[in-house]
């Protein structure tokens, strides 16, 4: 049972190849069986995959200290919730983990589309066969989670070992949420592979039309979805876990998280531009090549340690196997390319600058220039170090400087944009539109500033964040008012309505305030305070409305760690409104320590509370507390943001088309141009239909 | 003796010698006398009590500014010192600002920010601490790259790179305007087939118009 899973990942390498080869094959002689074998070798991959990592998990679940991996990253002790995610803690087993989740992706993708696209399906099947062989190339011979664990004996000559007990899990990852984080971000990066091998298989197959984009559409939303739930919900954990009060410190591998969802954000928009208008197709192959790239890129960072960062794995020559596959990848993408850019031609023209199309690719210039941003200061010290022989860093100062004021445009643009018509905007629909939702954005930046802020970004941020809700709120509602003039529903059932007759649109709207949601959160970091004190019992430390009064320190002991706990009574205008319970834990498998925070979250502040460990003069515990206004507000935007795009997942539910008179001046949404005619269209008979 | 009294009492009162209060009080004080209800010994006993008061409320104060004072230059010195740390990075290769490691057992951050306080504490200007940290850790040792020499290209790229952007989209757009001219000349140009009725071309032509309102309004 030791080596099945071993086993299983050798047979899937083999069959891999043959799907790549079977698939090539069956690209040039279009012969129906070959290209059904192909796609079940494809099938047959992603199963062994399976096999492969479900005997690793037993492995782990079995406490099999035979194993090299295991013996590393578990211990009996530990909790099975967290023998799980021991799984992929370390590099071979997150390799493993990345292909199982690839696999997922790729047996979907195979199956939906079996026997549909003929003239597609063989080449997304050879691409992403190609992508998967990789990965396990990796999984078998780099980075095997299999090796069995063997001491040198008389003479240098290994002998099969065994431990009674493991290593343990590192103290950092024995947190909730480190078992759902990775496995969702690892979706959001690994789903990319999905609109990459769409667009390469298009491209080289001269697919013809916009299909192959109405295909990966959804995709590309999934893996965004997951991507922007795992970006968030890392930082939840490095907010909860790491215990130094904040949630984003621009890390290497952080960095790395984000460059891809930049793209892919960028791409999720210029992509309607495509579909509509028959624009940016060179762009929009670009960006999936990007996006995708950068996933690669990104997991190269994380893996070969050329970026020193607390996320990282241990350094490793993994990382000549991703510049490799770079490689390969980016003369993929350029040949495809060179040799069908003919293929791209846009079909349109740009009618108007002031237009929906035109913010769109101001939309993208951001998006990208973050992006650029984001790289370059991530990779600056490197560049450095081989230029000059110097290493500097590039920290949180930096990359705040530069990305503040190219946040603030971005979300400048997504008021800006849903209110533009594709096209051309008029004027008098420009003052139409733009009227309720500027003064919003002003009267928001009046109240905060009557309320005494003075801080420039702060005040700018919130003015906008006030325009883009404006902005959200009057689409819903000049929509739902055309639904329930012509009903007679109230006002909250036709925006339902409205929703679910487009759900893309509206459910990006609602995407775009929880990102407000977001960005209100994030400015509350411009007013955090925090105070350091030894506390011996009974001493008292004051921070913004909050007294915390140290009553006792305790420790704990318990199977997998031992605990050091300060009890703390808080009060507020005299009252004493809460306990909290900040630990210090110490894990002797592993010989490391780990904080647990106490937070107590509020939508106005959370006071956040670290037990330190204690003085090394007095002995008594130091207490460092944090009062983080808004924080909660970064949380409650993600998930608006996942809710928003599981409602743009949903398919629409289209209203009978049944055509009266348009009635004179109607006050519909125009920030489409089409939409007054569409307006005129009876909502009475409707008839729920799937639109997928 | 009545008199000198007096003049105490009004300099104790604060409000001078010729004002309307004070006089008011001079007035009180020897109607209170000649009627025999405060005797000289009362008066100079309660004017003494009240230099007592005083006295304690002055060096009450005193005291009060005097422990003030150090906690107030205690508390800049703290600011200072905590603008200071985000300009520096934690050296244990945690990757951390200095200002927010709290890497347990961190051998580095604690050493650090004692020798930033001490440099804070011995008045130095901002400039010369963050200069005696690079002397003494190297260029790494900032959190920001300086914006001089090499290292201002990490400063310049954002910049550069939305410039070229911009270029290249205003570049796009002409194109697209260029090819708008483009069809509309040729198509001017091109010869209108004689075989096809003026009606099926406007109804090709309203057929295509409308697909193209449909998958534009559809969104």
């Amino acid at each position: 049972m030791d080596l099945f899973g071993s086993y299983a990942l050798l047979l899937a390498f083999a069959l891999a190849i043959y799907a790549i080869a079977g698939g090539i094959a069956a690209v040039i002689t279009r012969r129906p069986l070959l290209i059904k074998s192909a796609r079940n070798a494809g099938f047959a991959v992603c199963a062994l995959i399976w096999l492969g990592f479900a005997s690793l998990v037993y492995l782990f679940f079995t406490n099999n200290y035979a194993m090299a991996y295991v013996a590393e990253h578990s211990n009996r002790n530990l909790p099975a919730l967290y023998k799980f995610s021991a799984v992929w803690s370390g590099q071979e087993g997150s390799l493993l983990f990345w292909s199982f989740l690839l696999s997922i992706y790729v047996f979907s993708a195979l199956f939906a589309y079996r026997g549909k696209h003929p003239e597609l399906m063989p080449y997304v099947g050879v691409v992403l066969a190609s992508v998967q062989l990789f990965f396990l190339t990796l999984n078998n011979f780099v980075a095997s989670p299999f090796k069995v664990l063997a001491l040198p004996g008389v003479g240098g000559v290994l002998h099969l070992a065994s431990q009674t007990d493991g290593h343990g899990l590192n103290p950092l990852l024995q947190y909730p949420e480190m078992v759902i984080h990775p496995p969702v971000l690892y979706s959001g990066y690994t789903g990319f592979t999905i609109p990459f091998a769409f667009a390469m298989a298009a491209l080289i197959g001269r697919y013809p039309g916009e299909k192959w984009i109405h295909l990966t559409r959804k995709w590309t939303m999934i893996a965004w979805c997951f991507q922007s739930a795992g970006i968030l919900l890392g930082a939840h954990w490095a907010y909860a876990v790491l215990g130094w009060g904040g949630y984003w410190a621009w890390d290497p591998v952080e960095n790395a998280s984000l460059m891809p969802w930049l793209t892919g954000t960028a791409f999720l928009h210029s992509v309607m531009m495509q579909e509509k208008r028959g624009m940016m197709r060179v762009w929009n192959v670009w960006l999936v090549f990007t996006t995708f790239l950068l996933v690669i890129f990104g997991t190269f960072l994380t893996r070969s340690g050329v970026v020193s960062s607390v996320h990282a794995f241990a350094q490793s020559s993994i990382g000549t196997w991703f510049v490799g596959f770079l490689i390969i990848i980016i003369s993929a993408c350029l040949i495809a390319f060179l040799k069908n850019r003919d293929y791209l031609r846009s079909d349109n023209q740009l009618d108007s600058m002031i237009s929906r199309e035109s913010s769109f690719l101001f939309n993208n210039l951001i998006l990208l220039v973050a992006c650029v941003a984001v790289l370059s200061g991530t990779l600056f010290p490197v560049l450095s170090e081989a230029i000059r022989g110097t290493k500097i860093s590039v920290g949180p100062p930096f990359f705040n400087r530069v990305n503040i004021p190219i946040a603030m445009f971005l979300l400048f643009l997504t008021g800006v944009g849903p209110l533009l018509a594709w096209r051309k905007t008029s004027m008098e629909s420009l003052r139409r539109n733009f009227g309720w939702p500027l003064a919003g954005g002003v009267a928001t930046a009046v109240v905060a500033l009557a309320f005494g802020l003075r801080e420039f970004y702060v005040t700018l941020c919130l003015m906008l964040s006030g325009f883009v809700t404006f902005t959200v709120f009057s689409e819903f509602f000049r929509g739902a008012r055309v639904i329930s003039a012509r009903t007679g529903s109230n006002l909250f059932s036709s925006a339902a309505q409205l929703t679910m007759r487009n759900t893309r649109r509206y459910g990006g709207y609602v995407i775009h305030f929880g990102m407000v949601l977001v960005f209100i959160g994030i400015s509350g970091q411009a007013f955090n305070q925090d105070k350091q004190m030894d506390m011996a019992p009974g001493s008292v430390m004051a921070i913004g409305p909050y007294t915390l009064h140290l009553q006792n320190f305790d420790s704990d002991q318990q199977p997998n760690y031992s605990s050091e706990r300060a009890t703390i009574d808080v009060d507020k205008g005299g009252k004493s409104v809460m306990m909290l319970y900040p630990q210090r834990r110490f894990y002797p498998s592993n010989e490391e320590s780990g904080t647990m925070v106490a937070i107590s979250s509020t939508l106005k502040e959370d006071l956040y509370v670290v037990y330190a460990g204690r003085s090394p003069d007095s002995g008594v515990p130091v207490i460092h507390a944090y009062l983080n206004p808004l924080v909660k507000w970064i949380w409650l935007g993600g998930l608006v943001v996942v809710l928003g795009t599981i409602l743009a997942l949903l398919p629409n539910r289209q209203a009978v088309m049944v055509l009266s008179p348009a009635t004179e001046g109607s006050p519909v949404s125009s920030g489409d141009g089409m939409q007054p005619a569409r307006a005129s269209i009876s909502a009475r008979s409707q008839l729920p239909k799937d639109n997928a | 003796m009545l008199k000198h009294l007096l003049k105490k009492a009004k300099r104790f009162t604060g409000r001078g010698s010729c004002g309307e209060r004070s006089r008011t009080i001079s007035r009180d004080i020897n109607a209170r006398v000649s009627s025999g209800v405060l005797t000289p010994e009362d008066l100079k006993s309660r004017l003494t009590a009240k230099r007592h008061r005083l006295a304690l409320i002055f060096s009450a104060f005193v005291g009060i500014a005097s422990a003030m004072l150090p906690l107030h230059v205690d508390a800049q010195k703290t600011e200072r010192s905590k603008a200071l740390a985000t300009k520096l990075m934690c050296m244990c290769g945690c990757g951390q600002i200095l200002r927010e490691c709290n890497h347990i057992n961190c051998p580095s951050s604690a050493p650090m920010l004692k020798e930033l306080d001490q440099h804070v504490a011995s008045g130095e200007a901002d400039d010369l601490i963050v200069q005696d940290f690079v002397q003494q850790y190297g260029e790494k040792v900032l959190s920001a790259p300086p914006s001089t020499g090499f290292n201002s290209i990490a400063w310049y790229i954002p910049g550069v790179a939305f410039a070229l952007g911009l270029g290249i989209v205003l570049v796009i757009i002409r194109m697209w305007r260029q090819r708008d001219v483009n069809r509309l000349a040729s198509a001017s140009a091109a010869p209108v087939p004689a075989a096809t009725p003026a009606s099926e071309v406007r109804s090709v032509q309203l057929e295509r118009a409308r697909q193209q309102a449909d998958k534009e309004t559809e969104d």
